[in-house]
């Protein structure tokens, strides 16, 4: 597999795992990353490196939107929210990530049991 | 604690953004670094982060450039919107050129008794694909449901904005357009803007459906 390929899965898996995850609450950088962790069980791990340029790329393309709010430590956070638009991509990227195992699956046997 | 914000700027300093814009950058980045540190003892989403000369500067402040800068946008808007509207537009000039050429009737501001001059009908009967192939356009370029409803009926704007100018000139020095009454211009904007916009939606409505709901469907 090319650097091209993976980097490309790696992109829309981050994509898919941030949409998900603000589509249940606005979240900070920090902890989008540390829940991405947690929840995969660290099989998605996502770095400042890799967060931030994705994060404002997506922002970008206006699936979410990024302002600054005090935590629950008193502290100054960017705080993400999932934007009209954020919340529609997201079943089209579920979908073809599903088909995607689906034909992984059929081609390899990787889904898990 | 080390002021995160001192270190980030000292490595992102050079960040090509709008000041405001970068001084953001590095605020979010810092708070980052200090959500890293609160939590290091227990926990942190990667081991390496407090590492400040683990990251690698340059590549995140080319990938932090890469996704902010406007020109991605303007680019995307331009294919997604000023390229499929032009494409229609000028196919809509160069046919009615064409059927103006072929036929019929000499350009210009019809009169009642002139039907045909406001009324292109074989125009007018093309339009539709026209209207389909700027919404085309502009849907395989990933244009919002706004941008291909613009894209297809991109000459009526035109023509509409044509027309508005004419009609003030005609209100204003109605001297230049001698022969010519308000009834006759508004009797051709009918055709030239209304029609023509009735037309080219027909084209443009099968292109407007979300390709995204689609797939959710």
């Amino acid at each position: 597999m090319t650097r091209r390929i993976r980097s490309k899965i790696a992109r829309g898996s981050g994509e898919l795992a941030i949409l998900s995850l603000l589509a249940e609450q606005p979240l900070y950088g920090f902890e989008i990353a540390k829940q991405i962790g947690e929840r995969t069980g660290g099989a998605l791990q996502f770095t400042l490196a890799s967060l931030y340029p994705l994060l404002y790329e997506m922002e970008k393309r206006g699936w979410v939107e990024g302002h600054w709010q005090t935590n629950h430590a008193g502290r100054d956070r960017r705080y993400y929210r999932l934007t009209a638009g954020g919340r529609k991509q997201l079943a089209p990227l579920r979908q073809e990530w599903r088909a995607f195992f689906q034909a992984l699956d059929s081609l390899a046997g990787v889904s898990h049991a | 604690m080390p002021d995160w914000r001192k270190v980030v700027r000292e490595h992102m300093g050079n960040l090509r953004l709008p000041p405001e814009t970068r001084e953001e950058v590095i605020a979010e980045l810092a708070s980052h670094f200090e959500e890293c540190e609160d939590n290091a003892p227990h926990e942190r989403p990667d081991t390496g982060e407090l590492d400040v000369h683990a990251v690698k500067w340059r590549r995140l402040a080319r990938a932090i450039h890469s996704a902010k800068r406007e020109e991605a946008i303007m680019n995307r808007r331009i294919k997604s919107l000023w390229l499929p509207s032009l494409a229609n537009l000028a196919a809509a000039v160069a046919l009615m050129l064409l059927f103006d050429h072929l036929n019929f009737e000499e350009p210009g501001i019809a009169t009642f008794s002139h039907v045909a001059k406001a009324f292109r009908l074989p125009w007018l009967l093309a339009l539709p694909m026209l209207g389909a192939l700027g919404a085309l356009l502009a849907k395989h370029a990933r244009g919002s449901f706004a941008q291909r409803l613009i894209a297809g009926l991109a000459p009526s704007f035109v023509w509409l904005v044509v027309m508005v100018t004419v009609g003030l000139f005609l209100i204003l020095d109605p001297r230049h357009f001698a022969g010519v009454s308000l009834s006759d211009f508004v009797f051709s904007t009918l055709g030239l803007v209304v029609l023509s916009a009735l037309a080219l939606l027909l084209g443009t409505l099968p292109f407007l459906g979300d390709p995204q709901r689609e797939v959710q469907e």
